[in-house]
């Protein structure tokens, strides 16, 4: 008789984390803005009310404009990836998100927002500016 | 450098007692919270005898106002991240400072545990920014929303200030093997009878519930050791009650919310 008492794990799941979904995210947001802005995200852990959960920061940095960033929205989960939390402070909104499907939707609401819309253009403009300025275009 | 603080509880008929407090007190770095007056407009009423004052436009936040005596190129967006914003203000003279100018959650909102737990995130902010900016003279000024007293306030995971300055001069201790750097908080010294000031606090609220202190310290301000012994003019520190022969604290010692239910408070910065 074996000694292993675990069951196989050779199937694992084939599922998009919510991290690397925001990883591509972060990645189409960069090749839009022509590399003017870059995204971070930021990994750490949160413990509250007994419970651990995993926290994933979206940070828009601005390279020209002294690596200024700003949070555009945290993301947190258990060891579970749903349901997840999302909170958008340059919105200040919060969403409690069920099943992958909304987690996407969310996201476009977020990203379309106007004041999102106008807040990454300030950024963009000001960094153009600032690139030309200092002839690294 | 003298700078002013004042929470303006989004009230739209305060323009005139807001610029009458800059002017009066010679502000040279006028931050205005829940301010939701059209810049151009106080702007307009803060250069009025003379051209003074420059708007700061910040990249993204907009939970609060700045107005500058000194040129826009001094003060660098550094991070925003909700209601905390930090810039960098570059002294002519060579030094830098960070300020981390805060808004965090009201009491109506959440609750002390929640409060304690989030000063935990505002932490992580500050020292990402003085790690990556290399500089750790920093100031934390705005409405915490929590007295000088409360576990987000002392604790090492959240602001870890302090009110005894001999104990912040020794800048950091260490707590389970992990070093924490000390803020000291000078606003301690407005508590009690034979405190400093005329009032007790910056926001007064009376509540039926058993706990009460009536008066509260919710506007602060937080300084790095660093900056102690020739920058920060203690003396200056100032809850005002005043503006003008306009009386900010009526005669039973509550704040007119005609104007606003915060008090401003200002201090100077020498040397910079």
């Amino acid at each position: 008789m074996s000694n292993n008492l675990w069951p196989s794990f050779e199937n694992i799941p084939d599922i998009k984390t919510p991290k690397s979904v925001l990883l591509e995210q972060a990645m189409y947001l960069e090749n839009a803005s022509k590399n003017l802005l870059k995204v971070q995200i930021a990994t750490g852990s949160r413990a509250a009310s007994g419970k651990e959960t995993i926290v994933y920061r979206f940070n828009i940095i601005a390279p020209f404009l002294g690596n200024y960033s700003f949070s555009l929205l945290t993301l947190e989960h258990d060891i579970f990836l749903y349901p997840l939390l999302i909170t958008c402070q340059l919105l200040n909104r919060s969403y409690n998100i069920q099943t992958e499907k909304d987690f996407f939707e969310i996201l476009k609401t977020i990203f379309n927002d106007q004041k999102t819309i106008d807040t990454i253009n300030n950024l963009l403009s000001q960094s153009k500016a600032a690139s030309q300025e200092s002839g690294k275009t | 450098m003298k700078i002013g603080l004042w929470n303006l509880n989004k009230n739209k008929g305060v323009l005139e007692k807001a610029v009458l407090f800059a002017k009066e007190q010679d502000i040279d770095f006028l931050i205005l919270l829940e301010c939701i007056l059209d810049p151009a407009e106080i702007l307009l009423q803060l250069n009025s005898e003379r051209s003074a004052y420059y708007y700061y436009k910040p990249y993204v936040s907009d939970f609060f106002q700045i107005f500058i005596k000194f040129s826009t190129d001094l003060l660098v967006d550094i991070r925003d991240e909700g209601k905390i914003s930090v810039k960098q203000f570059l002294s002519p003279l060579g030094r830098k400072i960070n300020f981390v100018i805060v808004h965090l959650p009201s009491k109506l909102y959440y609750d002390e545990a929640d409060q304690d737990a989030f000063s935990n995130e505002v932490k992580k902010v500050i020292d990402e920014i003085e790690n990556q900016t290399n500089c750790f003279d920093t100031v934390v000024l705005g409405d915490f929303n929590m007295n000088p007293f409360q576990r987000g306030m002392i604790q090492t995971t959240g602001f870890h200030s302090t009110f005894d300055k001999k104990t912040a001069k020794e800048n950091f201790r260490i707590v389970q093997g992990k070093e924490y750097k000390y803020f000291y908080n000078p606003m301690w010294s407005f508590f009690g009878e034979l405190g400093r000031g005329k009032v007790h606090g910056t926001f007064f609220y009376k509540s039926p519930k058993p706990i009460c202190y009536f008066w509260n310290i919710f506007d602060q301000v937080l300084f790095r050791p660093t900056l102690l012994d020739s920058i920060f003019a203690e003396e200056t520190l100032e809850i005002v009650t005043r503006i003008g022969d306009f009386e900010l604290v009526k005669g039973n010692q509550i704040i007119d919310k005609k104007i606003s239910d915060h008090l401003p408070i200002q201090f100077e910065l020498n040397n910079i």
